[in-house]
């Protein structure tokens, strides 16, 4: 039944005979019908390059990680939750540490699988609604379908939360709230703002210090948990693991950033860009799956060959739906080249050698040093210097508006980038996660639009 | 009590007077969020510049749209407002300020001092104040006292004097006992002074000359010790993020309905009185002790087991009937918690408890009186 649609997503026949127990407990957990499959073979092969071996086998990753977040509990596995953005490489940590624990983002593995692939995400975040993050209020999506998917018992309640507190407060309320109803506990692992304006690109010491012993702390927390002592060599391991998907991702984003006409799709990449954000176990079978994929991309880039036409006009892009990669298909198709997607891109600064050399404080530094989590002037300068590298013709700055710390400085964003660049903007809040609060038609009408705009500019 | 309204009508007139004669003296003055997290003590010890004015005001919907312009609506509704009174000009206050200073506690209030400091070109200092009550939270807290001392001295070119300043801490802490005082009166069968008289004086004591203020304080407590109520009404405990100085809407409704608001607790615009400053010591750690440590805690910092006992033992200790959360919109540290709040005072208390939000709009007005009055009424009938 469901032989074809993992076959898209790079599992080999043998492989799913040998998982069809579990993929069969997983599935009607999750009330999966045959329509549903039929929906999501058409969406996946339609939607994903999966001619590509290594897009195909991306999306496999994320369907293991699915049934094994769904079936952790029945297969006696510990279930350790992080927050979206995650502190990544602690989640490493703790997934190289012990096979036996889950450790990632569920919602993120939920939306992916769930949204992308299946196009039934809307369930899920209606339960969050019900669940303390009510419709109408913008609260995160990925949020909501945390405390969905657990209402729903899609997912486990986890033994230990890493609950963020370094760029939103939403996530570790919605954690406590975990608490209160699940009795999961909780290591919070907390920050605080107070940069000033002009000290960008200056990171106060202090902020580091006061995240890194925040991060040690959490660490010990999910130590007791896993009930594993984590050593300096583990945690290098972590941060090595860490590096090699963002290395690879770059590598595959400069193929879009670089290339005319653009190799791959967004839609394709924001898949890889999840990995880097929200999946913390498979290290290595990520690497090696995005070396593939690289390695497909860069033979095309040399036959000339790409989604969008040549010469198409390249902009930015803030951040890809999780849940609906129809909506940067849809952007590709009106002939805009999405040379980058902001939340992808390393800055030069966020590349440059850290003066630290331990590693809690490296990754608080790596964290805290650019974006949302520096401060506004952070979004500002990420901008500027992707302008710099990558001149776009346009930006186009869709924040999320669920996101309290991305809901700063858009309009900062749009006069500084017009005046300083004279690049064209356009900016709009939407969802990525919950397609109910935006339309791709409605949004085609703006893009195209805009498009018509860069395309003018750019035969003058 | 009647003489409560004229004493801060009065006072706000005089703090106008005296800051419009100052700033034409050349003197400095410094706006703040009024969220708890910045010890006017030292401000006031940094010399007699600057003067701290609290961004207090709220309330209003021309201040919402007029922030338009400048950010996003999806943020907290006080917390654009703030940019919003800046732009339409209208408020002294909002126009003469110097410098605006931010403990930034979220990232609403973070919005406020970015969006100042990126559209208004008023010098703006931050300091950021960490969420987990603890010794390392209180150490980077003091440390954040410790750049801002540094600032307040770098604007007045004064040193501050540990004298002076041990001063002030006293003054604030018989301001903090006073208030308290006051607000325990409310724990009466009758209490003699009215919600929004007491939101009124606290108000006030973000504005007023803190002198004159403690010494018009002192006749306010004698006045109010003696004074015999025996109106039995529905009693409230209001809850929220913010409320702010013209934000009374919801107070009035509440008032004029029948019941009493007894007890409040809000991140901004009520003063944290519970709590004194000790002055034992190094003056810097006892002022990040009172105000880092102190109970209850808003919504933003966790684990909130510590914020949830104290509201609950607030609302034991005034006898409370109700509780009514004043949710401004995109507020999520207090919407999240509304909702296990609820059964919280269900279970630990027997009471039920009323959401409202507002976006600061006139035309929450006619839906909000009817849910205000059926809920007094329900507990009224008990």
């Amino acid at each position: 039944m469901y032989t074809r649609l993992f076959t898209l997503c790079g599992f080999e026949q043998e492989e799913i005979q040998q998982q069809r127990a579990r993929i069969d407990k997983a599935f009607e957990r999750l009330e999966i019908s045959p329509d549903d499959i039929s929906r999501a073979e058409e969406r996946v092969s339609r939607l994903f390059d999966v001619e590509l071996r290594g897009m195909r086998l991306i999306l496999g990753i994320w369907m293991k990680e699915f049934l094994d977040l769904v079936l952790a509990k029945d297969e006696g596995r510990r279930v350790i939750y992080g927050d979206f953005p995650p502190i990544r490489a602690v989640m490493i940590c703790l997934a190289n540490a012990r096979e036996d624990v889950w450790v990632g983002i569920p919602e993120m593995v939920i939306d992916i699988v769930m949204g992308s692939f299946f196009d039934k995400s809307i369930p899920v975040l209606e339960a969050g609604e019900d669940s303390g993050l009510p419709a109408g209020a913008a609260h995160c999506s990925l949020l909501q379908a945390r405390l969905g998917a657990l209402a729903k018992g899609w997912v486990p309640p986890p033994d230990l939360i890493l609950s963020s507190g370094y760029l939103c407060d939403q996530a570790p309320k919605v954690d406590e709230l975990i608490h209160k109803v699940y009795g999961s506990p909780v290591a919070y692992t907390d920050s605080f703002w107070g940069q000033n304006w002009g000290d960008y690109p200056a990171l106060k010491d202090e902020r580091v210090e006061y995240f890194a012993a925040r991060i040690d702390q959490s660490l010990q927390q999910a130590e007791e948990i896993i009930g594993c002592h984590i050593t300096e060599e583990m945690k290098n391991q972590a941060n090595a693991d860490n590096g090699k998907v963002w290395f690879g991702l770059q590598a595959l984003s400069d193929y879009s950033g670089k290339c005319d006409p653009q190799p791959l799709s967004q839609a394709d990449q924001a898949m890889v860009l999840e990995l880097a954000f929200g999946s913390a176990r498979r290290a290595s079978e990520s690497t090696k799956a995005i070396n593939t994929l690289t390695r497909e991309v860069g033979q095309r880039a040399r036959e000339g060959k790409g989604v969008v036409e040549k010469g198409a006009p390249r902009v930015s892009w803030y951040g890809p739906s999780i849940v609906d990669p129809e909506l940067l298909r849809m952007v590709e198709g009106l002939g805009l080249a999405v040379c980058v997607v902001n939340v992808a891109w390393l800055s030069p600064l966020q590349r440059s050698k850290t003066k630290y050399t331990d590693f809690s404080r490296k990754v608080a530094e790596g964290y805290l040093r650019e974006g949302p989590p520096y401060g506004s002037e952070g979004v500002i300068g990420h901008f500027k210097q992707l302008c710099e590298e990558l001149k776009p013709d346009g930006i186009i700055n869709c924040y999320p508006m669920g996101c309290r710390p991305c809901t700063i400085a858009p309009w900062m964003t749009r006069r500084v980038i017009q005046e300083e660049f004279g690049i064209p903007v356009l900016t709009f809040e939407y969802d990525g996660g919950n397609k109910r609060d935006y339309g791709v038609e409605q949004l085609r009408t703006r893009i195209e639009a805009f498009a018509e705009v860069l395309r003018a500019a750019k035969s003058e | 009590m009647e003489a409560i309204e004229g004493l801060v009508t009065g006072l706000e007139k005089r703090r106008a007077e005296e800051l419009r004669r100052s700033k034409g003296e050349g003197r400095k003055v410094v706006g703040y969020v009024p969220n708890g997290y910045l010890p006017e003590e030292l401000v006031y010890a940094a010399g007699s510049l600057p003067l701290p004015v609290g961004l207090l005001r709220g309330g209003e919907h021309e201040a919402i749209a007029a922030s338009a312009l400048y950010l996003p609506r999806f943020l907290d509704t006080f917390c654009r407002a703030q940019i919003g009174y800046r732009a339409l000009e209208e408020d002294f206050l909002y126009r003469i300020v110097d410098s605006v200073i931010v403990a930034v506690t979220d990232n609403n209030v973070r919005a406020i001092a970015d969006s100042w400091a990126f559209y208004t070109g008023v010098d703006t200092f931050q300091y950021g104040v960490p969420h987990v009550k603890d010794d390392l939270g209180l150490e980077y807290y003091l440390r954040g006292l410790g750049d801002l001392q540094h600032k307040l001295q770098g604007l007045t070119g004064i040193e501050i004097d540990s004298d002076v300043l041990r001063d002030y801490i006293e003054l604030f802490n018989e301001m903090r006992d006073l208030l308290k005082r006051i607000s325990l009166l409310r724990t009466s069968k009758a209490p003699p002074v009215s919600g929004k008289e007491f939101v009124r004086l606290n108000h006030a004591s973000f504005y007023a000359e803190p002198h004159l203020f403690v010494q018009l304080l002192r006749t306010v407590v004698e006045q109010l010790e003696q004074a015999q109520a025996t109106e039995r009404r529905p009693r409230i405990m209001l809850v929220g993020s913010t409320l702010a100085q013209g934000d009374y809407k919801l107070v009035d409704l509440v008032e004029r309905t029948g019941a009493a608001i007894v007890i409040e607790d809000f991140s901004e615009g009520i003063r944290p009185y519970w709590d004194q400053v000790h002055v034992d010591g190094d003056l810097l750690r006892a002022l990040a002790e009172g105000y880092f440590m102190r109970n209850p805690t808003p919504a933003f910092f966790r684990p909130a087991e510590d914020r949830n006992d104290s509201l609950i033992e607030m609302g034991q200790t005034f006898r409370v009937d109700g509780v009514i959360w004043y949710q401004l919109m995109y507020r999520d540290a207090y919407d999240v918690e509304s909702y296990y709040f609820e059964k919280l005072a269900r279970d630990k208390l027997g009471i039920p408890m009323l959401k409202v939000q507002s976006d600061y709009d006139r035309a929450e007005l006619a839906p909000l009186t009817t849910r205000i009055e059926t809920f007094v009424e329900t507990i009224a009938r008990g």
